[in-house]
């Protein structure tokens, strides 16, 4: 399907749709569960599976862009969906009851960029050990030194 | 190490289903069943749960991957894989680089793929960057590509087939992946993490060497498969092994996002270099191999199937190389692309391999999602062991094909 068409019949539906770089569509946050019944359950849309699921920081606009990747095997159509959260408290909706491959995308990113996902089974750190401080892909995480105060030679 | 490339010239659309028809063995030996795990506690022999701990220091999970595998009896009621030993952070390492800089730090998440990994991040910049690639660098990209998954295929099978008590495979499979690697040292240098497929287009022009190692290499392919099907495929006992363990139904497969040959053994015949054309692909007439039992020995079978169409498309790749460039002529030292995004999706060996890459307008890029095929084809071990018996978590492991770079990034 045409992303023009696409895009018409998403923001029937939501309104508050809007347009990123002439390619993505960016919905609100509450939308997404509505959003994603809907365009599993349309006929013209058919959306099969959750293809890809990562986030991006944005410190100056101090938000985190959710990134989601859809895909139709029937239709053969693609589609990038973007969620902006607030970055001091980020939270969202779990896919994981639609697809069972959120489960470790959502994982690693609550891992790598600390984005709670409400209802979410196993929210667990996958990459990284368990008790690691903070969110590495974070813009303004800090590596710890080994010496975490300078020695004293005195 | 010398090859006899005397042996007579087989039919290149050699199949395994061809062969399947040839052997009644196979069909002979029935599939094996999942075990139904015993639920009523009225027994006074209560079962107690074992906890099993495999790896990460364990050959055959091919790297350094972490199984913690509650039995029962000797039957798997749990699988909970652990990742991350082999983390190396590329993703952030990745915004601290410009952006051809990126392009070498690929070839280590996919070691056994770089030709692909390489390919999926050029692609990537050249898309945001507005980058021409002439034709030649594309049939160039191709021709390496698809012998590092013939290559890959081969490695997997050897790897494979020691995984499940076949040893000789191993030595065959490396044997000819040997070949392979003499070709990519001729023109890159470099046997493991090439750096071969640039911004750009490709680091340099083949030589007329290259050009006759691959020829000879494929005039003794299907000879050799047919060596590998004699060996394995007709064998009872990995038939015993591999024939309906780890079945997975592609409603499943859909659902934890699998890609690959592991979605192709289900009855999915979706390839991406079919489905959404990338590149040259289009010109190139090669057919995607497709079996429907979603087991382990389907998964063989489709991998060694994909050998035989990699070989068709170098073939014609080769005979219709265009004269030209085989990069830009002059491509900027800094590339500034412009505020945007981009997703590419390609078809690597273990299945879909995507790069999402966002860039700000300056030099490097603000973030780089690498969507590598084994993270999702893995996701879907704790469902396909449960319920198998502890010697049978290798067989499904191997037949999964990961590669632990790919896992973790």
């Amino acid at each position: 399907m045409e992303f023009q068409a696409i895009v018409e019949l998403v923001k029937n539906k939501f309104p508050q749709t809007e347009i990123e770089f002439e390619k993505n569509l960016v919905i609100a946050k509450d939308d997404l569960i509505p959003f994603v019944e809907f365009i599993r359950n349309t006929p013209e849309l058919h959306i099969d599976v959750l293809d890809l699921l990562t986030a991006a920081d944005h410190p100056a606009e101090n938000q985190i862009h959710m990134v989601y990747g859809f895909h139709s095997y029937r239709l053969a159509h693609y589609l990038i969906v973007k969620v902006k959260l607030d970055r001091k408290n980020p939270s969202i909706a779990t896919l994981t009851h639609w697809w069972e491959s959120a489960n470790w995308t959502e994982r690693e990113v609550y891992d790598l960029m600390g984005v709670n996902f409400e209802g979410h089974p196993d929210q667990r750190r996958i990459l990284t050990p368990p008790d690691f401080v903070g969110h590495g892909l974070r813009k303004d995480y800090e590596r710890p030194g080994f010496f975490v105060k300078k020695p004293d030679f005195k | 190490m010398s090859h006899d490339t005397q042996i007579k010239k087989e039919p290149s659309n050699l199949s395994s289903k061809q062969f399947r028809t040839d052997s009644p063995l196979i069909d002979q030996i029935p599939g094996r069943k999942r075990q139904i795990l015993r639920e009523s506690p009225e027994s006074e022999l209560k079962m107690e749960e074992f906890l099993l701990n495999v790896g990460p220091q364990h050959p055959s999970t091919h790297g350094v991957l972490r199984l913690v595998v509650a039995l029962e009896g000797e039957v798997i009621k749990r699988c909970d894989p652990d990742l991350g030993y082999l983390h190396r952070t590329f993703e952030k390492i990745s915004e601290s680089r410009s952006y051809q800089q990126i392009v070498p730090f690929t070839d280590r998440m996919d070691y056994l793929g770089s030709m692909n990994a390489n390919w999926g991040v050029a692609v990537a910049v050249e898309k945001l960057a507005k980058i021409e690639v002439p034709e030649r660098a594309e049939y160039l990209r191709v021709i390496v590509s698809e012998l590092n998954r013939i290559a890959s295929h081969l490695m997997w099978m050897g790897a494979f087939g020691a995984d499940i008590g076949a040893v000789t495979a191993f030595l065959y499979g490396f044997r000819e992946r040997e070949l392979i690697l003499d070709m990519f040292e001729e023109i890159c240098g470099s046997r493991l993490t090439y750096g071969y497929i640039r911004v750009g287009g490709v680091a340099e022009d083949i030589t007329p060497k290259f050009d006759k190692l691959v020829r000879e290499f494929l005039d003794i392919l299907p000879a050799k498969l047919e060596d590998y099907h004699n060996l394995i495929t007709g064998n009872p006992i990995f038939l015993e092994r591999t024939r309906g363990v780890g079945a997975i139904t592609l409603e499943e497969a859909i659902s934890y996002g699998v890609t690959g040959p592991m979605l192709k053994a289900c009855g999915m015949p979706w390839d991406l270099r079919k489905e959404e054309p990338y590149s040259v692909y289009p010109k190139f007439d090669f057919d995607i191999p497709v079996y429907y039992n979603g087991d382990c020995f389907d998964r063989f079978r489709v991998r060694m199937d994909e050998m035989v169409e990699s070989a068709k498309i170098v073939i014609q790749a080769l005979d219709g190389l265009p004269e030209g460039d085989y990069k830009v002529k002059k491509l900027a030292r800094n590339i500034k692309p412009p505020v945007g995004d981009v997703y590419v999706r390609q078809e690597a060996p273990r299945g879909e391999y995507g790069v999402y890459m966002e860039s700000d307008g300056s030099t490097k890029p603000n973030r780089v999602k690498y969507r590598t095929p084994s993270f999702s084809n893995l996701s879907i071990l704790p469902l396909m062991t449960v319920g198998w018996k502890i010697a049978d978590l290798v067989a499904i492991l191997g037949s999964v094909d990961i590669v632990l770079g790919d896992v973790d990034r």
